[in-house]
């Protein structure tokens, strides 16, 4: 159990500074977000401080979603990294397809949240 | 069952008055301990009285204006004519730490009298839609609780789950009869949320008479939140395997 609980770690840590390697080198980062699934909608919640509304472009095809916003601060990094990140991007796949069109999209507190319609593909079958 | 390992931990008694309250804010739900302890500390200043050993975790050493600090440390602060001793982390507490961090943090108040005030969030899914979090309180001494009360800006925690640290702490307190007072405030689960770490505040303020303001919190809000992503991050990942999801449910009871 206990090695087990190492090595989720160990991993855990592996992504984390890829992520941060990853950051550093594109200037670019990418956002905490959560996708919640509801009855008749997907969530999908990022954390995006910093971003101004009118500039975040979202786009989504299939269940792949793409987005992208210029960001007004600068990240604060350790002593002798002096990049800094201009931007966020996250690329996220969603549970099942999605449609921009038939989405709800707010922008509050620094949270993006886009709210898509399931899609119904089910069709009711009667009890007899 | 309450778990009895201690964690190392260094503390300095001397400084420290009787009764002093220690605030725990330690990172979990939003940040919200996080950044009521780190903005206390930044706005008046302390003086390091201690550290708490992280259980199995390798060496890590913060430095700010190349000052060497323990990452979990516990600073001690005066506002207003009152004492406080504030408990941080700069990393999380991976879950086989609560217990020891826990009974540590009971055994440094209880060496001093000190009630223990944890500070933290409580998941609200609905959080966007939330102008002002509430602040729920919950204690095991009837006089702290009345404290909580006569501030007049806190809810009474009725029903509901508690995980974590917090809840490490309550069991490990109850065993050494130690005092205290949880300020739980509605707050995101997976983002730093200085929203209702500013409702803590103003909670405490009116607990001790003190008078941080809490406006350069809120203006800031957004700058906090981008400086504490990773810290947001690495917590929530050390956070997976605690049934947090917990927190959202109401609990069965007793059916009659």
């Amino acid at each position: 159990m206990r090695e087990l609980e190492e090595e989720m770690e160990a991993e855990m840590e592996h992504m984390l500074a890829r992520l941060k390697e990853m950051e550093l080198t594109s200037r670019c980062l990418e956002p905490i977000y959560e996708i919640l699934e509801r009855p008749d909608e997907y969530v999908l919640r990022v954390d995006m401080p910093g971003a101004e509304k009118d500039s975040i472009e979202i786009r989504a095809s299939g269940r792949l979603v793409r987005i992208y916003a210029p960001c007004n601060y600068s990240v604060p990094y350790r002593e002798g990294v002096r990049t800094c990140a201009s931007c966020y991007r996250l690329e996220v796949e969603m549970p099942a397809q999605v449609s921009i069109e038939e989405a709800r999209v707010r922008y509050r507190d620094g949270v993006l949240e886009i709210r898509f319609p399931q899609r119904s593909r089910e069709f009711r079958i009667p009890i007899e | 069952m309450v778990r009895t390992e201690v964690a190392p931990y260094f503390f300095e008694k001397r400084g420290a008055r009787e009764g002093t309250p220690l605030i725990e804010g330690l990172p979990e739900a939003g940040l919200v301990g996080t950044i009521v302890s780190s903005y206390i500390t930044s706005k008046l200043g302390g003086e390091p009285q201690g550290y708490i050993e992280i259980t199995d975790l390798p060496p890590i050493l913060a430095v700010y204006k190349s000052r060497v600090f323990e990452p979990c440390r516990i600073l001690r602060v005066e506002a207003d004519g009152r004492q406080l001793m504030v408990l941080s982390s700069d990393v999380p507490i991976p879950p086989r730490g609560f217990w020891p961090v826990a009974n540590s943090i009971v055994e440094i108040a209880s060496s001093t009298k000190s009630p223990i005030i944890c500070v933290s969030g409580i998941p609200e899914p609905d959080r966007l839609d939330i102008d002002r979090p509430k602040v729920y309180y919950l204690s095991n001494d009837e006089g702290l609780g009345e404290m909580a009360v006569a501030t007049g800006i806190v809810e009474k925690f009725e029903n509901g789950f508690l995980t974590g640290i917090k809840a490490a702490i309550l069991k490990s307190a109850e065993r050494r009869g130690a005092k205290v007072l949880l300020a739980l405030a509605q707050s995101h689960l997976n983002y730093p949320d200085p929203g209702a770490a500013a409702e803590v505040v103003l909670f405490l303020n009116k607990l001790f008479g003190m008078s941080i303001a809490v406006e350069p919190l809120l203006e800031r809000a957004e700058q906090i939140k981008m400086q504490l992503r990773d810290l947001m991050r690495r917590t929530s990942s050390s956070m997976a395997p605690v049934p947090i999801g917990l927190e959202l449910e109401p609990p069965p009871g007793y059916i009659r």
